[in-house]
């Protein structure tokens, strides 16, 4: 969570970590403090994370999923425990670091803050901050400067907890090549099979162990119910279509916010400097501007030659070598303030001056005017009307909701009236299993439940309208039923008599493997006939080689070849695999070793930060109200 | 002035009386409290400023390892490890310290900055990873009994399979490949098992010969 601190020089990825960041949820905690026992979900080091806060957390970390996954965006994972787990273990993870930072005195100063945003790349224009560029990019992203401005500095705060341990990895590096070289090494491997099918002329199963089968796995053999419904979905997007937007609103927010559509005029303009020093002689200063006003003069002359006098006469050496030219600008104090009310009194081409800065003199010219645009209100349009539509759909549908809900328990027989009413779309589905019916609901169980309730499968009734998710209702009606019923006997009976005999066959081969593998391994001939050696490297599976047996392949004890190890093959048989020679990998070549070498510093010490993580919940003592947490 | 009757006149002078036999322990218990305050607050005040100053140092530690410019580092370094020992900020600078000077060659000066840590710190978690450190620097340099000696001691139980992953490693590298094994698979026993690490030491503990 604190990566992009040390990513500055990527604006890509500073931009993406804006959006996807986790907020560290500083002062949060203060609001809600104190709400006793009931809503608490979590108690850390005598602080209670309280279930708004948790919820919280879950929307927000929707919020940005559903912004970088977008259609791919599938809510109903915050249903599943084990992420709502995941989650708040990750809250309580922020607490306790925050709780550190108490203990630690951890601070930074607004100095520092300053620092550091002045030097992130994505605000700098010209190797400089950029005050204008700076609230442009938040405002693309919907953030204000003080917001954003927190945000780092919560950051920035909490990193020194972080940083030292999860990037300051010291490795030896001969344990890393020491392990490189394991992860290198080839075997040289034959394989011999004891084919299951061979043994299931000697199976004999009576009619007696089929039937006992049957009885004794009812479960297996049912047949799970069904249902056919028809469903209506509310959501803020299903009523969009009934929104209109009154070109005056659309007027008023473009007018309102004139300002984000908006670019700010900038100049490109060159110059010469004639540097004066602050403790300069007067004779020096007059000789400074006289110069200054001589090369004023001659520029003038042939404007076209300022790029050459530049070069050979101005004292900035950042820009002599390129003519002078400073690049754009706009009018935002990134140049001192004489010099910018220069360049923006003038017009395209002028030469202006000598004017005078706390640098000495400045001749400027001028070299192109790139005003300011302002997207026009027809340009704007398109995006403001979707906006404000999407605004007042998800402020409608609140009172949505409630119509939505009572019109479906009032017509209970149907779901035109809520249909009509809504003007939503009643869709029908084929006949669907409990899971399928959870899938379409967004994953809901409550759903699944009430369709299959009783009340709704006998009387045909409408189900009440449901949340499955946020911002989302349904609402079901059974249109047909099919109960769970069992297979008969005669229906399956074929099937359990095929797959009891090829059970039998390969515990059958199996035995006759583990024999022969002790034969081998005394050194005696086990009539088995290898195929030809492969060689093999782990992590590769190949035909005849499945990963369960390559693990067993590189555990062999390889101090003594050949090596034997047995392990299933495919179709319920059983290989017996032969190592015959173990094929040292020969040295890994620096530039590869060294980043192996980075790789594995970097897991350890992302392990160590768990450690580290896990030490300090250890001491504040945490505990999970485990039935609040299974809450939704 | 005012006239009070014989009865308050009794009660003042009781009051005097009381006063002049106890001023001196109120006025000492006043100034007591009064200094507690004043040093409970001049205390916090002294930790914060420290702490600040320690920031700003830390900073330029961390600005340095993004640069990747050793130079830079070692002053605000060497301050922060004089001046502001005792901040938190200051074990966590040795740390990232340590790493540069490895990496840059300097592997006695990273020791001294891990050692460092190990005697001042006052947090047992960085204790804990300074040694962790150490051994691997240790390691390296082949001085196994060394190495050993410095992973042994008692850790939080979130540090266990790490440091017997490390011990498994190093007795490795020394042949004692029965010990090795036996570290290992203590390593894979606390290592989560959702962990990506955990692949890294099952591979070292098959090599061994793994579970038979």
């Amino acid at each position: 969570m604190f990566d992009f601190v040390y990513r500055k020089k990527r604006m890509v990825q500073v931009i993406l970590a804006l959006i996807t960041l986790p907020f560290a949820f500083f002062g949060v905690d203060y609001y809600f403090r104190g709400g006793g026992s009931a809503s608490e979900i979590a108690r850390v080091g005598g602080e209670t994370i309280s279930q708004a806060e948790f919820a919280n957390a879950i929307s927000d970390q929707q919020d940005r999923m559903r912004q970088s996954a977008g259609k791919d965006y599938d809510p109903t994972v915050f249903s599943n425990p084990e992420v709502r787990y995941s989650m708040l273990e990750q809250l309580i993870g922020q607490r306790v670091l925050q709780q550190q930072v108490r203990r630690g005195n951890l601070r930074v100063s607004d100095a520092q803050l300053a620092q550091f945003i002045g030097e992130l790349a994505p605000f700098q224009e010209d190797g400089k901050f950029s005050r204008a560029r700076y609230e442009q990019l938040l405002i693309s992203q919907n953030m204000t400067p003080l917001a954003f401005e927190q945000r780092v500095r919560q950051e920035l705060t909490v990193a020194p907890l972080q940083e030292p341990i999860a990037n300051g990895n010291i490795t030896a590096m001969s344990n890393v090549q020491r392990y490189l070289a394991l992860l290198d090494q080839q075997r040289q491997v034959a394989v011999a099979t004891v084919p299951a099918d061979a043994y299931l002329k000697e199976v004999k199963i009576d009619d007696a162990a089929v039937r006992a089968f049957y009885d004794a796995n009812q479960g297996v053999f049912q047949v799970p119910d069904e249902v056919k419904i028809e469903y209506l979905v509310l959501t803020p997007d299903s009523l969009m279509g009934q929104i209109t937007v009154d070109p005056a609103e659309v007027k008023k927010q473009y007018d309102d916010n004139v300002k984000q559509y908006t670019k700010a005029e900038e100049r490109q303009a060159s110059h010469i400097l004639i540097a004066v020093k602050p403790d300069a002689t007067d004779a020096d200063k007059a000789a400074a501007k006289q110069k200054a006003e001589a090369l004023a003069t001659s520029a003038r002359k042939t404007p076209a030659k300022f790029a050459e006098l530049a070069k050979q006469n101005s004292q900035d050496p950042g820009s002599a070598g390129q003519g002078g030219d400073l690049g754009s600008f706009a009018r935002d104090g990134s140049m001192v303030k004489p010099f910018e009310d220069a360049v923006f009194s003038g017009k395209q081409g002028d030469i202006v001056g000598p004017v005078q800065t706390d640098f000495g003199w400045h001749i400027i010219r001028i070299t192109a005017v790139k005003p300011g645009k302002t997207q026009s209100l027809d340009e704007a349009k398109p995006q403001i009307e979707q906006d404000l539509k999407r605004q007042k759909a998800t402020r409608k549908f609140v009172e949505a909701a409630d119509q939505f809900q009572n019109l479906v328990y009032e017509q209970a027989d149907s779901l035109q009236a809520a249909a009509k009413g809504l003007n939503l779309e009643v869709k029908t589905t084929p006949m669907l299993t409990r899971a399928q019916v959870q899938a379409l609901a967004q994953n809901s169980p409550k759903f699944v439940q009430t369709v299959f309730s009783a009340e709704s499968l006998q009387a045909k009734r409408n189900t009440e309208a449901l949340e499955v998710a946020p911002n989302t209702l349904m609402a079901a009606r059974v249109i047909d039923y099919k109960p769970a019923t069992t297979r008969t006997f005669d229906d399956v009976k074929v099937d359990i008599r095929r797959q009891l005999e090829r059970n039998a066959a390969s515990e059958l081969a199996q035995k006759t493997a583990k024999e022969k593998l002790a034969l081998l391994e005394q050194g005696k001939d086990a009539g088995l006939s290898f195929g030809k050696p492969v060689t093999l490297t782990r992590n590769q599976a190949q035909p005849g080689f499945p990963p369960d047996a390559l693990i067993k392949i590189f555990q062999a004890n390889a101090s003594k070849l050949p090596a034997y190890v047995s392990a299933p093959a495919e179709r319920g048989s059983f290989s017996v695999y032969k190592v015959t020679q173990v094929v040292t990998a020969p040295a890994p070549d620096p530039e590869r070793l060294k980043a192996f070498n980075n790789r594995v510093g970097d897991q350890v010490g992302h392990e160590l930060f768990n450690a580290y993580l896990a030490s300090l919940k250890t001491k504040a003592d945490v505990t999970i109200n485990q039935a609040n947490l299974e809450k939704k | 002035m005012a006239v009070y009757d014989l009865e308050e006149q009794e009660k003042l002078d009781d009051l005097k009386a009381w006063w002049q036999q106890n001023s001196k322990y109120v006025s000492a218990a006043v100034v007591v409290v009064a200094l507690v305050v004043i040093g409970v607050q001049g205390w916090r005040w002294y930790q914060r400023t420290q702490a600040e100053q320690a920031s700003v140092l830390y900073q330029a530690v961390s600005q340095a390892v993004r640069a990747n410019d050793l130079s830079k580092a070692k002053e605000p370094a060497t301050q922060i490890v004089d001046r502001f020992a005792r901040t938190a900020y200051a074990p966590r600078a040795a740390l990232l310290y340590a790493k540069m000077l490895y990496d840059g060659g300097d592997k006695p000066g990273a020791r001294a900055q891990l050692q460092w840590i190990i005697d001042h710190a006052s947090e047992d978690e960085l204790k804990a990873i300074a040694r962790f450190r150490l051994a691997q620097a240790m390691l390296d340099e082949k001085q196994y009994d060394d190495a050993l000696k410095t992973l042994d001691i008692k850790t939080d139980d979130a540090f266990t399979g790490l440091f017997a992953d490390l011990r498994g490693d190093i007795l490795a590298a020394m042949g004692k490949n029965a010990e090795a094994k036996a570290a290992y698979e203590i390593a894979l026993a606390k290592i989560d098992p959702k962990s990506p690490y955990r692949a890294f030491v099952q591979v070292k503990f098959d090599a061994l010969g793994g579970a038979q």
